[in-house]
């Protein structure tokens, strides 16, 4: 490949010259992922692949960059450096264009509008994991297994990134001599402090949950960090039918395509928020149900 | 001069004069942190653009923003001359130099001082050095009676002004500079060399000036020489990158056209930051103060013609990009993460490539820290 060069502005500074480079590579085309030489549009083959409906693709990348010689210059010198930029240029491929969209493990919306989405650590976008270590230098981002975008919690009253970490992934998961279904940290952006909460196995009936739901479990809360000031709350996790939920709690009709869970926050005895867990495909959070058949048998307790 | 005193030496440069209020030790300033400025990244992708690289450059590694205070007698004191007297010396030393010195606002005889200084390794990884000392001066005028204390000592030369104030106490560790120069004028930009490196553009600075000094006095050991300059000049480069492309998506009778189109902006702000590379050599230079990536992608599928109008408008300018950088520095997370770093919010994204200030004069002023250790 060979890219193409365009000055695009030269000033002389007197000790300096600024020259502006604008570079860019030919057409890169690729046809169900495969590079080959770019076809000419109004071909039979390139129309062929339009009525046959085949995946390909068209792309172009152009660097501008701006390059400040010492005057005086001679031209090898700057087509020297010039070079440089189209050496990366021409290195662009294929697999540059490849969309790697980070797979959302879960989406979450609190009180019907707030959404936080939890993903696999090494799908998570680089600017969430450098809000977390921005706030927290001293986390290990290795030690976490999923993560969740910053989300307003109105209780704590404050920006909430919530990690599940490898270490809580094993089998029968104990907090004390609490037997757990899960854990997750919760990490307070502003304050700079975190504390796990745990989810429990419970046999409680809540009056707040509606009719012919299903309490699945409770969380409490451990580790709070000295300095942190967080009020008594609980939260009761439950499944049931969508309508049913959203009339009692006034939510809008989300729903994941595949499985939707839900959640209440509770503050003295009375439902501070209410959330929805909607799964669009099959993810290690999607089912509840089979998820805590698993944890009770690891247990060797009964939950339903 | 009607009535005062002068010392002069050989060569009749006026070493004290009573009118004169001249500059004392009053101690080293008091570390109190170390931040950066935060990262900024952000972007949004549709569903054909690249993902390529969206993140900083393992090149744009923030250099270290050192606080330090220290105090003065009152209010009124002018501000404390600081000399940095470097963790390092050498080809290889940290760059550093004061970018910020103010009155603190709860407490007004009290100076916060910062010192940039530049930090090695890469973006994910980086590597602080030792940070330097400051050796402060002030007016003896301006001293707390804690600084002003000679203890017990009774022998030495003290001169009083016109109006009795004392100006001169040689028990007082007076400043003494050993040697002096002028930085004419900082590097044009603190990187000439092409910057594109696939998604992860080359910030690092590879430029630099010498001065040459003498010193008044023997100075063989580099170590032990401080400086005072003020960073006046300061570069902000960047690196941009387009990608663009139109396709056919193949989704049975779903089947659509598509046009998309992304545009990166990579940048760094330096600051003008200094070091001795020898006991003869003072070189003038740029640090990381902050930098960002930020990146604003397009896509229309309704038409090819509207993909394409989509796809071009993506890239006309970076305004885009910025106007995501103005969102991202508006949320609640990264606010909080300039407050607690102690930095007011922004870009830190002043003009496009090029510098400011650099052909000013910044004379520097050497002097020895063992002559106040």
């Amino acid at each position: 490949m060979t890219s193409t060069v365009t000055i695009v502005e030269t000033v002389d500074r007197g000790d300096v010259t600024k020259v502006v480079v604008k570079v860019k590579t030919d057409e890169i085309f690729s046809l169900e992922g495969e590079r080959l030489d770019s076809p000419t549009r109004a071909s039979d083959y390139h129309q062929s692949l339009h009525s046959g409906r085949v995946n390909h693709n068209h792309n172009r990348r152009t660097a501008t960059d701006t390059i400040w010689m010492t005057n005086p210059y001679t031209q090898a010198q700057l087509d020297a450096k010039i070079q440089e930029l189209v050496v990366q240029l021409d290195a662009t491929a294929v697999g540059h264009f490849d969309k790697q969209d980070a797979v959302i493990q879960e989406r979450c919306f609190i009180d019907g509008a707030s959404e936080k989405n939890f993903y696999p650590i090494d799908q998570a976008p680089q600017s969430l994991k450098n809000q977390l270590t921005e706030a927290f230098p001293s986390v290990d981002l290795t030690t976490i297994a999923l993560l969740s975008t910053a989300s307003y919690n109105s209780v704590v009253q404050e920006e909430v990134i919530t990690a599940f970490l490898w270490e809580w992934d094993v089998p029968a998961l104990m907090e004390g001599s609490a037997e757990l279904i899960t854990k997750a940290r919760k990490y307070c952006l502003a304050s700079r402090k975190f504390y796990d909460r745990c989810y429990g196995f419970t046999t409680e009936t809540f009056s707040f949950i509606p009719s012919g739901c299903t309490v699945m479990a409770k969380s409490f809360h451990v580790n709070i960090q000295s300095g942190l000031v967080i009020p008594t709350f609980y939260d009761v996790y439950f499944s049931g039918d969508a309508a049913t939920v959203q009339a009692e709690f006034s939510l809008p009709a989300l729903e994941g395509s595949e499985s939707t869970y839900y959640g209440v926050t509770v503050v003295d005895g009375e439902v501070q928020r209410a959330k929805q867990y909607c799964y669009d495909g099959v993810t290690v959070f999607s089912n509840w149900d089979e998820a805590m058949d698993r944890v009770a048998s690891e247990h060797g307790v009964s939950w339903r | 001069m009607a009535f005062g005193l002068q010392f002069k030496n050989a060569a009749a440069d006026i070493i004290v004069d009573s009118e004169f209020p001249h500059y004392h030790f009053i101690g080293k300033a008091t570390y109190v942190s170390t931040m950066q400025v935060p990262d900024l990244v952000d972007g949004n992708n549709t569903a054909h653009s690249t993902t390529a690289g969206q993140y900083l450059s393992s090149s744009q590694v923030n250099g270290d923003i050192i606080k330090y205070q220290v105090d003065t007698a009152n209010s009124s004191a002018p501000p404390p001359m600081c000399f940095i007297k470097p963790s390092a010396t050498g080809a290889n030393a940290p760059r550093c130099a004061i970018v910020l010195t103010e009155q603190d606002t709860n407490t007004t005889y009290r100076w916060n001082i910062w010192v940039l200084q530049e930090r090695g390794g890469t973006h994910s990884s980086p590597t602080s050095y030792t940070r330097p000392d400051l050796y402060c001066f002030s007016p003896l005028t301006h001293m707390t009676a804690g600084q002003r204390d000679v203890g017990s000592e009774t022998l030495g030369v003290a001169t009083f002004n016109s109006s009795g104030a004392k100006t001169y106490d040689s028990r007082l560790k007076p400043l003494k500079v050993v040697g002096a120069g002028v930085a004419t004028s900082a590097p044009a930009v603190a990187r000439t060399g092409a910057k594109a490196n696939s998604w992860e553009p080359y910030f690092t600075v590879d430029t630099a000036t010498d001065y040459a000094f003498s010193t008044s006095t023997t100075e063989s050991n580099a170590t032990d020489l401080m400086f005072y300059a003020p960073s006046l000049a300061h570069s902000c480069q960047e690196h941009q990158e387009s990608t663009d492309g139109e396709g056919f998506q193949a989704r049975g009778y779903s089947s659509y056209f598509y046009a998309w189109g992304r545009a990166d902006l990579w940048y760094c702000f330096y600051r003008n930051t200094f070091r001795f590379t020898s006991s003869t050599n003072f070189q003038s230079s740029y640090s990381i103060y902050a930098s960002g990536h930020f990146w604003k992608s397009a896509e229309d599928a309704s038409s090819i013609f509207a993909a394409i109008a989509a796809a071009a408008l993506a890239f006309v300018t970076f305004g885009a990009s910025l106007i995501v950088a103005g969102a991202f520095i508006a949320t609640a997370a990264i606010t909080a993460a300039f407050t607690s770093s102690g930095t007011a919010s922004g870009t830190y994204y002043p003009y496009t490539d090029d510098s400011r200030n650099r052909l000013e004069d910044v004379t520097f002023l050497l002097s020895k820290a063992s002559y106040y250790d």
